[in-house]
This record gives C-alpha cells, sequence and structure tokens, in this order.
C-alpha cells in the first residue's frame, strides 16, 4: 500500500525492516503479483491460530480445487492461481467488470512451524480451508496417524480416501501438489 | 466505454433511513459490498457477483419496484468473529423494464449469477427492412 512512497524515499531498507517488524508482529504477509482493477486485495484470506493447528481460509470464488496450488515450505504457505478474465456472450457488452481477474499468489507468514505432509486444503462455497497441523519438531515432518478416527476436523479430505500422502520415510516438508 | 449503458442501471442512492434501516444497517456493519461483473445482451441482463462462503439458503435476492437487492450472510463468519466479511449486501436501480416474473437466480462455489430477462418492449429487435 506504501508502494509509491517507498519507490520515493530514500529510506527503501527502512520500510523493509518496518514490514519485517510487521510480519514477526502479526506473523503473514500479502502480496499480490499483479494489481488488480480496483486495488482490492484479491484474494482475501485469514489466517486463524490454534492450539493443534493453523488455519488459513482464503476468499476463492469460482475456483475449483485443483485450480489452486497449495504449497508450505518452512513457515511459509503459498496459495496461488489464476483467474480468466470474464468474458460475456458474443451478444453481451460488459456494463461492469469489477471481479478481479489474472495471477495471484497470496503468501502467509505462519507463526508456528507445521508439518507440510498433514495439510488439509479443501475449496467450499467459494473458500479456500487450509488446516496446517503445528509440528512438534522443529522443522521435520512428524509421523501422523491415520486420520480415520472421528477427531473434531475429520471429515473431507482433500485426497482420495486410502491414498494418504503422508510420511514414509521422507523427511523434507513437500508441498501438497 | 460506453456511457449511455450506465442508464439501464444504477447504483440506489442512499435515502434517509428509517428505523428498520438502521437496524439492518447494524446488522451488516460487517457486511461488503460484492465485487460484480454484469453484462447486457438483447434479451437479458445479467449480473455476476463474487460472494464466497455463502450457501444457498443465506442469499437472499428482491426485486423491490425498481431496485434490486442482493443481501446475504456468509456461513459461520460472525460465529467466528472472522475478519473476513460476515456477508454481502449490494442495491442497484434498475433503469430498464424486466420481466419480473422472468428473474432467476444460481449461486455455485460462492459466485450469485441473477438473469433479468428484459420485458419485451426492451428487447432489441431488428427491423426488416422491404
Amino acid at each position: 500500500m506504501e508502494n509509491e512512497s517507498d519507490s520515493k524515499a530514500s529510506g527503501r531498507g527502512a520500510l523493509a525492516e518496518f514490514k519485517d517488524a510487521v510480519t514477526s508482529l502479526f506473523g503473514q504477509v500479502t502480496s499480490l503479483v499483479p494489481d488488480f482493477g480496483l486495488g482490492r486485495e484479491f484474494p482475501r484470506h485469514e489466517l486463524r491460530v490454534e492450539d493443534e493447528e493453523c488455519r488459513v481460509l482464503v476468499e476463492l470464488p469460482g475456483f475449483k480445487r485443483e485450480e489452486i496450488d497449495v504449497s508450505v515450505a518452512g513457515r511459509t504457505l503459498t496459495v496461488s492461481g489464476q483467474r480468466p478474465r470474464f468474458e460475456p456472450p458474443e451478444s453481451g457488452r460488459m456494463l461492469r467488470s469489477e471481479r478481479p481477474s489474472g495471477d495471484f499468489e497470496l503468501v502467509v507468514r505462519l507463526p508456528a512451524e507445521v508439518d507440510a505432509l498433514a495439510v488439509v486444503a479443501q475449496m467450499r462455497d467459494g473458500i479456500l480451508d487450509a488446516r496446517l497441523p503445528k509440528s512438534s519438531g522443529r522443522g521435520r515432518s512428524i509421523e501422523v496417524e491415520e486420520t480415520s478416527g472421528g477427531e473434531e476436523g475429520s471429515g473431507a479430505m482433500p485426497w482420495e480416501e486410502g491414498s494418504e500422502p503422508k510420511a514414509q520415510d521422507d523427511e523434507s516438508g513437500a508441498d501438497d501438489g | 466505454m460506453d456511457r449511455i449503458e450506465h442508464d439501464e442501471l444504477r447504483e440506489a442512492q442512499q435515502s434517509e433511513p428509517t428505523r428498520e434501516e438502521r437496524e439492518a444497517r447494524a446488522r451488516r456493519h460487517r457486511y461488503t459490498r460484492p465485487a460484480v461483473d454484469i453484462y447486457s445482451t438483447d434479451t437479458e441482463m445479467v449480473v455476476l457477483a463474487d460472494m464466497p462462503g455463502v450457501r444457498k439458503s443465506d442469499l437472499e435476492i428482491t426485486l423491490d419496484r425498481d431496485e434490486l437487492v442482493i443481501e446475504a450472510k456468509a456461513a459461520g463468519r460472525a460465529e467466528d468473529e472472522s475478519s473476513l466479511p460476515w456477508g454481502y449486501y449490494r442495491r442497484f436501480k434498475l433503469k430498464t423494464a424486466f420481466d419480473r416474473e422472468g428473474i432467476t437466480a444460481s449461486l455455485e462455489g460462492g459466485i450469485c449469477r441473477i438473469s433479468l430477462p428484459k420485458a419485451a418492449s426492451e428487447q432489441t429487435r431488428k427491423v426488416k427492412v422491404d
């Protein structure tokens, strides 16, 4: 938002420092690649920190789960995708065009280490709901129990049932593909 | 940009609020205006509104005289004290005559689509030249 004054001022480093401070305070930072038409924030998101997990809700109306890339690296969650510009039918004339389109990339700094292999992300009513269980180890993915037991958030998994892409012998955090 | 087209549809003006209105506004203070795309063809006008988090049962579309009102709460937001919008609210003044009975709406993946068929008198018609 402060981009203009940012480029004008010589204190670019100071601004970056400030941004870092804000990031460390609030644990998240948003970046959008293009400037969407109205300067709206797209996509809007919310980070919730709970005891056992971090939860990130992202507003992505019209998207299917497979049209969105969700990846976790360290303490960073990245959600990206592309929304094509809406084209009216041949005989149609656009009267208003407010809905954002284009490439987007949302980067969320997580306040805790999470288990990248246990991330569950699903779409519902145009909201991406990513649940990121906190890991107890430091940076190493921990073994995950099969979530057949009725824990609070059980239910639909983004992966086909029975093919859980969980810990085998790998230890590096990978994205969820 | 074709300015004339904007006469077809205009954002409703805020008038003096009644008590009812004020109450409704209080309820909606965490609501936001949904972004819309609107297009017009010879036979209909279509409004597409981004309303992520809204379920069909919570979407209310009313046509009050010449005013189209879109209102919806987003599931779970108020309960969770979410920082995302708790719902959506927007009004449009319709300048064209529409077939009121023929208006339809659907909701899919957080996108609301409202189709307003133009009244026969408003439809573009090609005149045959003999």
